[in-house]
């Protein structure tokens, strides 16, 4: 019946509509299964991909982690003030891409970590080095915790330093301070493993 | 908060949805809740549309459960992008993510909504009410349960802005426009009981002159626009049926 029904209709326009947004539906799936959003995403945006269109962007999206709504808040705010219209405009929002990017990267292994301390429970009289190996995990989660907290602070100081920018000029550093958190963010295993290490 | 079973979805759909709209990061709940919620409110309308396929029963049923869905999720998917703009337009920004979101929540609470009207409905059904006052009560009802959603959506817009009262009066005639259209476009929900049972209808005009013909019948002209006999082909039938 409804081969029949379609039958009736204007073939042409209305099955090439169809069939772009079938097609636009299937390239948005993929895009889901390959960004990891999960197999519901990729089901829903093979049929609602103008409602998904957000997730497909270029940004990355948390899966969630103990930082992620104040990363959200700070790329927010850094977010809008870099829109204001009486903002000097900055170069290389690629640069601002891949912060955010890593700093959810980062949040997410946060996250993972959280979820293995949780599930390991140490029995009373647990081997040493468990306990041992568990501690310098703690340890090691803090490291990175505190550096994405300073990563943070830097964003709320990069919006003042756009705000100067604007009232002063180009001798302010915007785009110099932007690399500089990124490369903290890079350095944020390094460190980590750094630590590790000085404790062995 | 951070519900994550469907039923605590549910419930934080109907009491509380700027919980989810208001969300710190729209992006992490969208991706979060997203499908969910869209399953919520689809299926949500397809036990709506069950329920109004048993006015004519049989295969009606089925027809009604996938086509109810549509008619949430048509309007939203072709009219938001031009609400953001009419927005825009009056300098009210609206992030994608966050209006995104809303959206799927405000599909979410329509669908649920329109389940929870499900049994009151299929009383009025089953104690043999007239075709057109089961028409009536159909369209009540849906009007009745997309108010909320449609309501989560305009909230979500962020405040401030020049003429925002004219953008969202005209978002609300352009969805409501929409949603017209797409369910004439995919009528008949109510099968006439003695009538052929069809998926859809032929195009025919459109939603606003068939208004147009009714209002000018209700005024006692019966002419105009001519609507083919129910059912699918039924009109071609009839004409070969007569001598």
């Amino acid at each position: 019946m409804i081969a029949l029904a379609l039958s009736d209709a204007p073939s042409g326009l209305v099955l090439g509509l169809l069939g772009a947004y079938a097609s636009v539906g299937v390239v948005g799936a993929v895009i889901a299964t390959r960004r990891s959003l999960g197999l519901a995403t990729a089901l829903g945006a093979l049929v609602c991909w103008p409602l998904l269109l957000p997730l497909l962007g270029t940004r990355h999206v948390s899966t969630g982690g103990p930082l992620a709504p104040r990363i959200a808040a700070a790329v927010e705010a850094l977010c809008t003030t870099l829109d204001d219209p009486a903002a000097t405009s900055m170069e290389g929002p690629e640069d601002l891409d891949g912060l955010i990017a890593a700093l959810y990267r980062a949040d997410e292994r946060l996250a993972m970590v959280d979820r293995l301390i949780a599930s390991v429970e140490l029995p009373e009289h647990a081997p040493s080095g468990l306990a041992q190996s568990l501690s310098e995990l703690h340890r090691a989660r803090s490291t990175t915790a505190a550096e994405l907290e300073a990563v943070l602070e830097g964003l709320a100081q990069l919006r003042i330093q756009i705000g100067l920018r604007s009232l002063v000029g180009h001798g302010v550093p915007v785009r110099e301070r932007l690399r500089d958190l990124r490369a903290r963010l890079a350095a944020v295993d390094e460190l980590a493993a750094l630590d590790l290490r000085n404790d062995a | 908060m951070t519900p994550f079973t469907v039923s605590s979805l549910t419930s934080t759909v109907l009491r509380s949805p700027s919980a989810l709209v208001d969300h710190p990061d729209p992006r992490h709940a969208l991706a979060t809740f997203g499908p969910r919620l869209l399953a919520i409110g689809l299926c949500g309308m397809a036990l709506f549309g069950l329920v109004v396929g048993s006015y004519r029963g049989g295969v009606q049923n089925l027809y009604a459960a996938l086509k109810l869905p549509l008619l949430l999720l048509v309007p939203v998917v072709v009219g938001l992008p031009a609400v953001r703009a009419l927005h825009a337009a009056c300098d009210v920004e609206a992030p994608h993510a966050r209006l995104a979101l809303a959206a799927v929540v405000g599909m979410a609470r329509t669908g649920v909504l329109a389940a929870a009207c499900g049994p009151v409905l299929w009383l009025l059904y089953s104690i043999g009410i007239d075709y057109h006052l089961a028409i009536l009560c159909m369209a009540g009802a849906l009007a009745l349960v997309g108010m909320p959603g449609l309501a989560t959506v305009v909230r979500s817009l962020p405040a401030g802005g020049r003429h925002r009262g004219v953008a969202s009066l005209l978002s609300l005639v352009l969805l409501g426009s929409i949603g017209a259209q797409t369910g004439w476009l995919l009528r008949p929900f109510i099968a006439r009981p003695r009538a052929e049972v069809s998926f859809i209808r032929p195009i025919e005009s459109d939603v606003f002159s068939s208004l147009s013909t009714a209002f000018a019948s209700a005024r006692g002209r019966y002419d105009g626009w001519d609507a083919q006999a129910e059912g699918f082909l039924a009109r071609e039938r009839d004409q070969e049926a007569q001598p």
